[in-house]
């Protein structure tokens, strides 16, 4: 290959990666698995949603969901925004932002508050209308990279952001409530599973056996040409 | 026959038309698991009519209360996820197995004569399919049902003078609006399905009339009992083919309510993520793009620079297929005997197709422009130069019926 098009080729890298916009592109996310049969983590996440984000956020498709009204999340105590509040962004309706967003996402987002020049912002969504919710729990995260660095060497979650002041409770008692935070966004988002996953292997063991005498049937009749 | 069914018969010969059309229709016997997606493509038509059927009982057709009566029916409704789930599988399953139908077609060349016409009226069933799966999506009104909704609709402001009335005629006003979701949903929900009704009888009764192709290409009289020497090789449909379909159906049935209970959202593909978004005309998605089903021919429209010229070719890419049956000039049918010519451009224009759906998927960025632009190419080049390679090319010669 010759200088000029290696220098052109590198110039068109570099350009599109200017190009994009925003910092998150170039974080790799850690892989979220979220197990919403675990009751207990989808009720104590349902109480830290009442606690730090109803007070903003509504959850208006939970209408009669026993774990939303049990945490006391219940549509009817709701907050109500127009749509020019907040300098016209308001905050959304979160039932089903576990699935628009997805579940890696949120993870990095709930984490990505990082204090700098007095304010917070978060590393997921530059400038974010969104306050940091807790604070007083996470402690201050620092930003340990540069956007040019994290933009050079694609680093993951854990090399972006470091805890430089810590909270009123421990860093892993703040990661479970994080965990428990997304066991229930996941569930608001469908709350079919359960229902899903009890029903779906009397289905398919029924289907299953349904074709093997379908199978017999077949073979059966195909042997008169033997 | 009991004397109720003799009074019956007398007046209404149901026994002896499923008796001529199932037990005295004879296939050839080397009819394979291809032949059991059109079986499949109709039990998926049932589920569609029976799910949809519950879904109309909880949805509301208002762009204020078309999402969130979705929502609620998910969630508040007894088996509401169910029946909702069902449709949305069920529409992708059901272009599944039409894939596979036409696969099987372009592999055996079911369409060449004499059932020629059996294959347009699949095709005019494909396009149908096509209305009713892009006005079905429109109904939730998520994020890409209203913007897949305006990109449709401005297809129709290309046609030169009267593209803008047109679309205002179709959308029934000057945006999309409340009044273009009422009007998408009666499309839905009644025009479009009575006319696939229609089709799908005038299908059957001209498979019926020309009879089955086989992957051996040899013509079998469908309504001739076999001499004795042949009844191992041509075989009554009853009760001998409709075993092997009912088998195959029941795995395909398997397979689908696996993913309706598993994966009901097949990671995105089958239902959206960004569709979970209720409709906002204020915000733009950054990137637009139809189900996996739809993609190859949006691919195609990207393709082309022109956006008139996009449009044209995105619907000469189905209406080709009307004229495949006379396309092909190859002396024999099926792809056992034709030439490595027309084996060689099947196996590039099932790969140009699935590399379209992907392109389709994606941005549009230079690099996926390229090869959007090389595949549209072999797409079209698989019809275009069909004359000249299966006319050019050695065939085997296929066998003879005896």
């Amino acid at each position: 290959m010759q200088t000029t098009t290696r220098i052109k080729l590198a110039l068109l890298c570099l350009a599109s990666i200017v190009a994009a916009d925003g910092l998150e592109a170039y974080i790799r996310l850690p892989k979220v698995s979220i197990d919403t049969s675990n009751v207990e983590k989808v009720s104590e996440g349902a109480a830290f949603f009442k606690e730090r984000c109803f007070t903003c956020h509504s959850m208006k498709y939970l209408r009669f969901d026993d774990v939303s009204l049990n945490a006391g999340i219940n549509p009817k105590d709701a907050p109500k925004w127009s749509a020019d509040s907040w300098k016209g962004h308001p905050p959304p309706d979160l039932s089903l932002v576990a699935t628009t967003r997805g579940v890696d996402w949120l993870y990095g987002y709930l984490k990505g508050y990082y204090y700098e020049k007095g304010s917070y912002d978060n590393i997921m969504w530059q400038n974010t209308a969104m306050p940091n919710p807790y604070p007083d729990l996470q402690g201050k995260q620092k930003l340990i990279m540069t956007p040019e660095q994290i933009r050079a060497f694609h680093p993951r979650f854990y090399q972006v952001v470091k805890l430089d002041a810590s909270g009123s409770i421990s860093a892993h008692a703040f990661n479970d409530k994080i965990d428990a935070l997304l066991h229930y966004l996941v569930y608001a988002s469908d709350p079919s599973v359960e229902e899903r996953h009890s029903l779906g292997p009397m289905v398919l063991i029924f289907m299953i056996t349904l074709s093997l005498f379908a199978f017999l049937l077949y073979r059966d009749f195909y042997r008169d040409f033997d | 026959m009991s004397k109720l069914g003799n009074w019956l018969e007398q007046r209404f010969p149901v026994a002896s038309f499923l008796s001529k059309n199932l037990k005295e229709y004879y296939v050839h016997s080397s009819v394979n698991f291809w032949y059991a997606m059109g079986a499949i493509a109709f039990v998926m038509l049932a589920v569609q009519v029976i799910s949809g059927i519950f879904l109309l009982m909880y949805y509301v057709p208002t762009t204020e209360q078309a999402f969130s009566s979705i929502q609620y029916m998910m969630r508040e409704v007894s088996y509401g996820w169910l029946i909702r789930y069902l449709h949305v599988v069920g529409a992708s399953f059901f272009f599944i197995a039409i894939y596979l139908h036409m696969f099987r077609a372009l592999l055996y060349g079911s369409y060449k004569n004499p059932r020629e016409f059996l294959w347009m009226s699949g095709v005019v069933i494909y396009i149908l399919m096509i209305a009713i799966a892009y006005t079905g999506y429109v109904l939730p009104w998520g994020q890409m049902s209203y913007w897949a909704t305006r990109v449709i609709v401005s297809f129709l402001t290309v046609v030169p003078y009267v593209g803008d009335g047109l679309a205002q005629w179709l959308q029934g006003d000057f945006v999309v609006s409340s009044v273009t979701l009422s009007r998408f949903f009666a499309f839905h929900i009644v025009a479009f399905p009575l006319v696939i009704f229609l089709f799908i009888g005038i299908h059957i009764v001209a498979l019926h009339v020309v009879g089955s192709n086989n992957p051996e290409g040899v013509t079998v009289n469908a309504h001739k009992k076999p001499a004795k020497n042949l009844r191992k090789k041509v075989i009554p449909f009853y009760p001998y083919v409709i075993s092997k379909d009912l088998f195959v159906v029941f795995v395909a049935l398997a397979l689908f309510l696996g993913v309706v209970f598993y994966a009901p959202t097949f990671y995105g593909f089958f239902l959206e993520h960004i569709n979970q978004i209720p409709a906002n005309p204020m915000v733009t998605p950054s990137h637009i793009h139809p189900v996996w089903y739809l993609s190859p021919f949006y691919a195609i429209l990207r393709a082309v620079p022109d956006k008139l010229l996009g449009v044209i070719f995105m619907f000469l890419s189905l209406v080709i297929l009307f004229f495949l049956p006379w396309l092909d000039k190859s002396p024999v049918k099926s792809m056992r005997y034709k030439g490595r010519l027309s084996k060689g451009s099947l196996c590039v224009f099932i790969l140009s197709v699935i590399m379209l759906g992907y392109y389709g998927m994606v941005p549009a960025t230079d690099t996926h422009l390229f090869w959007t632009r090389i595949f549209t190419v072999l797409y079209f080049g698989h019809f275009v130069l069909m004359p000249i390679y299966t006319r050019i090319e050695t065939c085997k010669q296929p066998p003879e019926l005896n």
